[in-house]
């Protein structure tokens, strides 16, 4: 099938008749949608900004204290009040930040062990009928070629992520009717039968737009992970600022609550964000917090995961540049940290989005618990690997450019035990049966034992000898020992799978 | 309905936990449940071609088909509500998938 390329000629704010058709068709129905939906409310600007102002300044003992509260948490699953993330965001306090960063670090190593979980980005198709400001694929931006990729350009997509070792993946889509949910669901299903020697995609996940109830059950028939949607930025009038009236993303309600409906579908995993860059971060924590809260009352299940990519530069995109609101390195580290406090259980996702120093830093500082390497963000990007990144084919730029195997390497040289592990989803430890697992920190007996069976497998089949060689001899042992002295009843069963993964050259051993 | 089945059969058996999932292509999404996890793997059987029944503890295998009565009715009601999906390749070991084939 031959792809569908837009040349630069071709786009810019001259959407074809047939995309402005489908786009306000639907725009209509989702307008309609909002004007019945009853779900309750839970972004209130003007209470956020409240919380904000009315603790300017908190002492020493006050944030202490909120500090060793969640550190508690990290045993309950209980979040933060609003009140104390606010708080957080004023410290001003180089030694108390310290105290922030460790015990940070602390309530990740608490929830889910010392690994570090590693996926790919798969950008599938990029036409999109929106025109956000900060986005490089936005249907205006000429500079940017939009991509749609046919079935043997994914195919060898996923034969480039699969042998060099990836299992996991976050498969990304604009939103337009060339890549709807219906092309969504072709393209995850086609990612779950790729089998390349002992590879294999194992748990697609998606990062798309909003979708109404009967789609994303669509969606979820072929067994996604979880689906993201990120509102961006939780204030209103920003947010109508960057996404222009007439198009799709304008609609707030549609997009703040596309996960409500993501759980009436019966998806259980599900992800929430924010592009740090857009408006005050300190808001943007609150908001993810209160977003976080209402789908734990709704639902019983929060979000999965968080992430926070923050506003990059993108060709022709000048947005980007000039936004008041460009968070610093400095501040990137607190707003890690305090999404870990505030949400013990939750995933942290840090994107190669950020240079490889920051990542390393924020690691030790945020409680990131998920990384992905070796990431090409471009459409088609990864079956011209050898080929240098593409700007005029990507939505931004990246600052993380290390292979995977150079990433595993660097993790490994600091302790971490890179995981592929993908068992939770596998074995029904989803939605409300993975939650108290998180809530109350006995997950990570799993993660650690999985993560030890999904390195060794790295190991035999993918690794470089540099990365075998610190694996055997470091990591894999050191984990072992973690496994002996914290899950014995497990240690006997771990090393029982090894030995069949090196006897019988077996997969996909998990527990 | 679904979880009170599972805590009988975890009283029936002296099981730890007891659950079902829906299978959805790879995933095995959690529908209901009873008991808490031990730190190994879970058995399972599908009851159906779309749900299958997680444990944590021992369940002799000559259990298996009376399990299978035992959910019966509750799988048919689940069923009906649950959408047809795409079956994807069984994460069930060789002996699980000669264990799971329906009576």
């Amino acid at each position: 099938m031959k792809t569908k390329i837009l040349r630069s000629s071709e786009t810019g704010n001259t959407l074809s008749a047939q995309q402005v058709a489908w786009r306000d068709a639907r725009l209509e129905r989702i307008q309609r949608w909002e004007a019945t939906q009853g779900f309750e409310p839970f972004i209130d600007e003007a209470a956020i900004q409240t919380t904000l102002d009315s603790n300017p300044a908190p002492s020493r003992e006050a944030v202490l204290d909120i500090v060793a509260k969640a550190r508690a948490n990290a045993s309950t699953g209980a979040m933060l009040a609003p009140s104390e993330v606010a708080a957080l965001t004023a410290v001003n306090d180089p030694e108390l930040w310290e105290a922030i960063f460790e015990a940070a670090y602390a309530i990740k190593q608490t929830v889910y062990g010392n690994r570090i979980v590693l996926f790919a980005p798969l950008y599938v198709s990029s036409p999109c009928v929106n025109d956000c400001l900060y986005c490089g694929f936005r249907s205006s931006n000429r500079a940017v070629v939009k991509r749609t990729l046919g079935p043997s350009e994914l195919e060898q997509e996923f034969r480039s992520l699969v042998n060099a070792g990836h299992k996991r993946l976050i498969m990304v889509y604009g939103e337009s009717q060339e890549n709807d949910y219906r092309y969504m669901c072709d393209t995850i299903a086609a990612a779950y039968r790729v089998k390349e020697g002992p590879g294999e995609i194992r748990r697609a996940n998606v990062n798309a737009a909003p979708l109404f109830v009967e789609e994303f059950r669509e969606v979820r028939s072929v067994g996604i992970g979880t689906y993201q949607v990120f509102q961006e930025t939780y204030h209103r009038p920003t947010y109508e600022r960057v996404h222009p009236k007439g198009s799709l993303k304008r609609e707030f309600d549609w997009r703040v609550l596309a996960l409500h409906r993501a759980q009436e579908a019966g998806i259980d995993d599900v992800a929430i964000g924010v592009l740090f860059g857009l408006y005050d971060w300190r808001f943007e924590l609150l908001g993810l917090l209160y977003h976080a809260m209402a789908l734990e009352k709704v639902f019983s299940v929060g979000p999965h995961t968080i992430s926070y990519p923050r506003l990059e530069p993108a060709q022709g995109t000048p947005f980007a540049r000039h936004s008041p609101w460009v968070v610093s390195d400095a501040d990137f580290k607190k707003i890690v940290a305090i999404i870990r406090l505030m949400c013990p259980y939750t995933g942290s996702i840090l994107t190669a989005r950020e240079k490889p120093e920051l990542r390393r830093e924020v690691m030790r500082t945020g409680g990131v618990s998920q990384m992905d390497a070796g990431s090409r963000i471009a459409v088609g990007g990864y079956a011209q690997m050898n080929r240098a990144h593409q700007p005029d084919h990507q939505q931004f730029l990246l600052g993380d450019t290390r292979s995977l195997d150079a990433f595993i390497l660097d993790l490994c040289r600091e302790g971490y035990l890179p995981s592929f592990c993908t068992a939770g989803y596998r074995e029904g430890r989803t939605g409300a049966n993975f939650m108290p697992l998180a809530k109350h920190a006995t997950v990570k007996n799993f993660c650690i034992a999985n993560g030890v069976l999904t390195f060794e497998e790295y190991l035999d089949d993918y690794a470089s000898w540099a990365v075998r060689k610190i694996g055997r001899e470091h990591i894999v042992p050191q984990y072992l020992d973690w496994i002996d002295t914290h899950v014995p009843t497990l240690a006997g069963k771990v090393r029982a799978k090894l030995e069949q993964m090196d006897r019988e050259a077996a997969r996909d051993l998990h527990f | 309905m679904a979880a009170a089945e599972c805590r009988r059969l975890c009283e029936t058996f002296g099981l730890q936990q007891a659950y079902l999932a829906e299978i959805v292509g790879r995933r095995r999404h959690y529908l209901a449940g009873y008991g808490q996890p031990s730190l190994d793997k879970p058995q399972q059987i599908a009851l159906s071609g779309q749900v299958a029944l997680f444990w944590h503890g021992p369940m002799p295998p000559e259990s298996y088909a009376g399990c299978r009565r035992m959910f019966h009715s509750l799988i048919e009601r689940l069923e009906h509500e649950l959408p047809r999906c795409e079956e994807g390749p069984s994460t069930a070991t060789p002996q699980q998938q000669r264990e799971e084939r329906p009576t």
